[in-house]
């Protein structure tokens, strides 16, 4: 067996463990090194070899770990330089909405009173006056009162005739007149959102995905129109339930494809929010059992995204970019979240009976599309008025330059 | 502007990598094993402190790498040959003053001698 050729060899499978891009660079020169240390030191006999594997080992473990710390530190350092752009506070106002209305949910569950779409609207006015005024910190401050209060009392106008209409049978109700309109405003919705995302990404869908939506909605609305069966009533709520899940699938189609063109860090996140949002339902269901704590936990896990999952990307998210698509999809993942997968999991998994608690705050949910159209706005907006080339605000997000990066990485 | 004091203190690898380079370009192996001969055998490089190390250096600009070889039929010229900058031997003259300074001050308390 020829030691010198399978050492040089396992040594070629330990450098997988280095990052591919440092691997890419360095390879072949560390193979070829190893090689020459395997020719000096393998002259010594076993225990050369042995002296040789054991040091080699240390540096791999030690140097690949550290290799990825530093791939993982060159984004970090990335977001730092980010840290005075005027956008990070801005899109941290984004966060008041959310906020507001989770506090008062849990107060208004608690006391077993109604939604809080009066104080989502208020939140939703407070939100973006603010992000506006801090967007623009170039205009005359008359300018940025007036322009803030102007998108704030849109975006509570749309939050009041917006939420109503969400209310239309749509899921507050779980036998109400119109299945129809259900399905057609949860359609329209699901498509608003996923449309508005779809032309902020600037890449039009292609018509596979607006075609099978559209085979999947007409299939609900088609169910959903058939009272059939020996049993009217239980067909009927059957029917529903199909008719709404198809319409569920058709929005989770066009998310996957949305949610893959935005990277694979988004659909990670999802996932996991996905994983936790299930669990805990699960949990839920068995720990409390018949208890409005049961409908509080779960909209607390869904207020994961704007809370947690949203501040955590913008700080950490390399690029003005990432940051943008981190904020955009943590606020429609929790509408999605609120909107389609509780849904789901109220009608597969939780006996009727508890299924009250979950349902009646569901259609607050819905305060949060004018949210996005707001942060929709807001991004193109910010975009257009600071992040021109050669603006200082485009720089933190500008290819580092030629100044000396940090070498202290290892010993 | 960076200046070489930006960059104090070096870690060891990175200072002895420069004292290898110090008198004239050398590629990746010889530099481990002066790097070994210089410190009597207590720094033993691998190759990944070695080119981890190497990658920071260019881009801090302590270090370039050669197109010029020794002697090209003596040498396998899939190797890289790496030299000191102007600015790599400002860092490294400022990094052994640090150092310099430090034994002066050890040697005012009375801590140099046999151990």
């Amino acid at each position: 067996m020829d030691v010198l050729k399978s050492s040089t060899q396992l040594y070629r499978l330990l450098l997988r463990l280095y990052p591919a891009g440092f691997r890419r660079e360095y390879e072949l020169l560390m193979a070829q090194a190893f090689r020459d240390q395997c020719r000096v030191l393998g002259q010594r006999g076993t225990l050369g070899w042995m002296a040789l594997w054991w040091r080699t080992l240390a540096d791999v473990v030690r140097t690949a770990a550290i290799e990825h710390l530093a791939a993982k530190k060159g984004v970090f350092m990335e977001s730092a330089r980010f840290k005075n752009h005027p956008g990070r506070a801005a899109s941290l106002f984004f966060l008041l909405p959310g906020i507001a209305l989770s506090l008062y949910y849990i107060v208004t569950i608690s006391n077993g009173e109604s939604e809080g779409y009066f104080l989502a609207a208020l939140a939703g006015v407070a939100g973006f006056g603010l992000a506006w005024l801090k967007i623009i910190p170039q205009a005359r401050p008359w300018g940025q009162f007036a322009l803030g209060f102007v998108i704030g009392a849109v975006s509570l106008l749309v939050m009041i005739i917006w939420t109503p209409m969400a209310n239309l049978g749509f899921l507050a109700l779980r036998e109400p007149p119109w299945p129809e309109v259900r399905l057609v405003v949860a359609g329209v919705m699901c498509l608003l959102i996923i449309g508005l995302l779809g032309r902020w990404l600037e890449a039009p869908f292609r018509r596979i995905y607006w075609i099978v939506a559209g085979v999947l909605l007409v299939n609900g609305v088609v169910w959903a129109f058939l009272p059939i069966g020996p049993n009217q009533y239980i067909w009927w709520d059957l029917a529903w339930t199909w008719g709404y899940s198809t319409a569920i699938l058709g929005a989770v189609v066009l998310s996957i494809k949305l949610v893959r063109r935005a990277g694979i860090q988004v659909l990670l996140t999802a996932l996991v929010a996905l994983g936790i949002l299930v669990s805990v339902n699960l949990t839920a269901e068995d720990v409390a059992q018949g208890s409005t704590t049961y409908g509080q936990l779960l909209l607390l896990v869904a207020y994961l995204f704007p809370l947690v999952i949203c501040p955590a990307w913008l700080l950490f998210a390399p690029t003005w970019q990432a940051k943008k698509r981190g904020v955009l999809l943590s606020w429609s993942a929790m509408v999605v979240g609120i909107v389609v997968i509780l849904p789901i999991l109220d009608i597969f998994f939780v006996p009727h009976y508890f299924r009250y608690p979950v349902i009646v705050p569901l259609p607050s949910a819905f305060a949060y599309v004018p949210v996005l159209i707001g942060l929709w706005l807001a991004f193109a907006l910010y975009e257009k008025t600071l992040l021109q080339p050669g603006s200082p605000a485009n720089t933190p997000d500008s290819p580092p330059g030629n100044a000396p990066q940090p070498i202290r990485m290892e010993s | 502007m960076t200046t070489p004091h930006d960059l104090l203190p070096l870690t060891p690898a990175v200072f002895h990598i420069l004292l290898t380079l110090a008198d004239g370009e050398k590629h990746g192996y010889s530099i481990m094993q002066e790097v070994e001969q210089i410190s009597a055998g207590r720094v033993k490089m691998g190759p990944g402190t070695l080119y981890g190390s190497i990658k920071r250096m260019l881009a801090a600009g302590l270090i370039e790498e050669s197109d010029e070889r020794p002697d090209p039929t003596l040498d396998d010229e899939r190797r890289r040959y790496y030299r000191l900058t102007e600015f790599g031997s400002r860092v490294a003259r400022a990094e052994a003053d640090r150092l310099a300074a430090l034994v002066q001050t050890a040697h005012s308390k009375k801590l140099l001698g046999n151990v």
